[in-house]
C-alpha cells in the first residue's frame, strides 16, 4: 500500500516539473506575442461561418451528449433500459457514466 | 535521493526532451509514409528531406498569438493541457526505459491506465471550453467514443499483464510486465491470447489517436476541427505536441507490453538490440500509417457500433481467456 503511495506521488511529481516547464515555454511565447496580441476585437468572436449566435446558444446540452449516438447504435437496448426501465430523476448521462464504471469496477475486481 | 533522479528522467530521458525529439522524427516519418502511400512526396523543402518541418511548424505556431475568444475559460484548457502532457512524460519512466530510477510498484498498472485516459479527456474538455457548436459536437463525439475505445485498450493491455503476472510472477507492474511478457508469444496456450490482444490493442490505439478511419471528432468538412476549432497560437502547438507524444508513447508501451522491447534481445550486442527496438517501433507507426491511409472515415455511430459489437467482445474474450488460464 505505501509503495502504491510513493508511486503515485512520483507520477504527479513528473506531471508537475513538465507542467513547470510547459508553464515557462508559455511565458516565453506570450512574451514573444505580446507587441501585437489583442489588437482586434472581431477574432475573438466563436466561429460560426458568419453567422450571430450568442455564446450561451452554442454549447451542446449534455444530457445529448450519450443518448442520440445509443439509441441510434442499440436502439433495442436503449428502448429496453431508458424506455421501459426509465432512468428517473438522474439524466441519461449520469446513467451511462455509472454503468461505465460498474463495468470498469468488474473488470478490475476480476483482475487483481 | 529519488527527486534528482526524476527530474532528469523528467527533463531529458525518458523524458520530456527525449520524447519531442522521439516526437518530431516520429512526426516526418509519418508524413512521408503516408504522403508515399497516396503517391506524394511529403516535407521536402524544409531541411535535409523535409527533416525539420515539424519543427517549423512547432516555430511557427508558438510565435502565433493565443487568441481566447469570448466566453471561453483559456486558463483551465491551459492547464488540462499541461497535465496531459505531464501525464504521457510521466508514463515512460513507468517502462523498461528508465535508467535511474523507474516509477515502479505492485499494481501500479491501474496508475498507467490512469495516466493514459488523461490525454483523451482533455481533448475532450478542452473543446467543452470554447462556446462554439463545432467545439461541443467534437467534444460529444470524443466522449461518446471513449466509452467505447478506452474499455478495449485497458482490457488488451490487461490480457499480457495478467498473464505475465500468474506465469512470471510481474504482479501486475507494468515494468516487470514489460520485461516478460514477450515470453508468452512462446508458449501455445498464451500466443493466440497475444495475438487477440495486441489485435485489439492496434485497432484502439487507432481510435485513441483520433486518425482515420476514427477521426470522427475533428472530422473538417463537417466541424471545422471539432475541440480544436478555437484554439491558436502556443495552445494549438500543445494539442499538435499532446497527439504527437500519445503516438510516441502509445506505440513504446505497446512494443514494450507486447513485443518487449529490447528485452528478447538483450544477449545481442546493444546497438543490434536498439535497432531491432526502433524497427518495431517504426512497424507500429506504419501499422498506424497504413489504416489511415486506405480507410475512409467512419460516422460515429458506426465507430461505436463496430467497437462495442465486435471489439469490446474479443477483448473481454481474450481478458477472460487469460484469467482462466491464470486459474488453471
Amino acid at each position: 500500500m505505501y509503495q502504491a503511495f510513493i508511486v503515485v506521488l512520483e507520477a504527479a511529481f513528473v506531471v508537475v516539473v513538465t507542467s513547470l516547464v510547459l508553464l515557462l515555454l508559455y511565458g516565453l511565447s506570450r512574451r514573444a506575442t505580446s507587441s501585437f496580441s489583442g489588437r482586434s476585437a472581431e477574432r475573438r468572436k466563436p466561429f460560426m461561418c458568419g453567422e450571430s449566435v450568442h455564446p450561451s446558444k452554442t454549447g451542446v446540452p449534455d444530457a445529448g451528449v450519450y443518448t442520440t449516438i445509443w439509441k441510434n447504435v442499440f436502439k433495442s437496448i436503449y428502448e429496453a433500459l431508458v424506455i421501459k426501465v426509465h432512468t428517473g430523476i438522474l439524466s441519461e448521462w449520469l446513467f451511462w457514466m455509472i454503468l461505465f464504471m460498474v463495468i470498469m469496477t468488474v473488470v478490475l475486481v476480476m483482475v487483481v | 535521493m529519488i527527486v534528482p533522479e526524476l527530474i532528469v528522467e523528467a527533463f531529458l530521458y525518458p523524458g520530456l526532451l527525449f520524447l519531442w525529439i522521439v516526437a518530431w522524427l516520429t512526426q516526418w516519418f509519418h508524413r512521408k509514409v503516408y504522403a508515399r502511400m497516396q503517391n506524394r512526396i511529403g516535407p521536402l523543402y524544409t531541411g535535409f528531406m523535409g527533416l525539420l518541418q515539424p519543427i517549423a511548424d512547432y516555430t511557427k505556431l508558438f510565435f502565433k498569438e493565443d487568441v481566447s475568444i469570448e466566453g471561453s475559460n483559456s486558463k483551465l484548457s491551459l492547464s488540462l493541457l499541461f497535465i496531459a502532457l505531464g501525464s504521457l512524460v510521466a508514463l515512460p519512466i513507468m517502462l523498461p526505459l528508465a535508467p535511474l530510477h523507474p516509477i515502479a510498484a505492485d499494481y501500479d498498472v491501474v496508475l498507467a491506465l490512469y495516466l493514459l485516459v488523461w490525454p483523451t479527456i482533455t481533448v475532450a474538455l478542452i473543446g467543452m471550453l470554447t462556446p462554439n457548436p463545432f467545439s461541443a459536437t467534437g467534444s460529444s463525439r470524443v466522449f461518446s467514443m471513449m466509452v467505447a475505445y478506452e474499455v478495449t485498450f485497458a482490457a488488451s493491455l490487461l490480457t499480457p499483464i495478467t498473464l505475465a503476472s500468474s506465469k512470471y510472477g510481474a504482479n501486475f507492474s507494468l515494468y516487470l510486465s514489460c520485461l516478460n511478457a514477450w515470453k508468452l508469444w512462446l508458449n501455445w496456450s498464451t500466443a493466440p491470447l497475444m495475438a487477440l490482444a495486441v489485435a485489439v490493442a492496434l485497432l484502439s490505439f487507432q481510435c485513441k489517436l483520433l486518425v482515420r478511419p476514427f477521426d470522427i471528432p475533428e472530422a473538417e468538412t463537417e466541424i471545422v476541427a471539432g475541440p480544436f476549432t478555437e484554439y491558436s497560437g502556443f495552445k494549438l502547438a500543445l494539442i499538435m505536441g499532446l497527439h504527437d507524444l500519445e503516438m510516441v508513447v502509445g506505440s513504446l508501451l505497446l512494443i514494450m507490453l507486447f513485443f518487449g522491447g529490447f528485452a528478447p534481445f538483450a544477449w545481442l550486442p546493444w546497438p543490434i538490440a536498439l535497432m531491432i527496438t526502433i524497427v518495431e517501433y517504426l512497424l507500429v507507426i506504419i501499422a498506424v500509417t497504413w489504416i489511415k491511409a486506405v480507410t475512409a472515415r467512419l460516422r460515429v455511430d458506426q465507430a461505436i457500433g463496430m467497437f462495442w459489437k465486435y471489439v469490446v467482445p474479443t477483448s473481454m474474450l481474450a481478458l477472460v481467456l487469460s484469467l482462466l488460464t491464470t486459474l488453471s
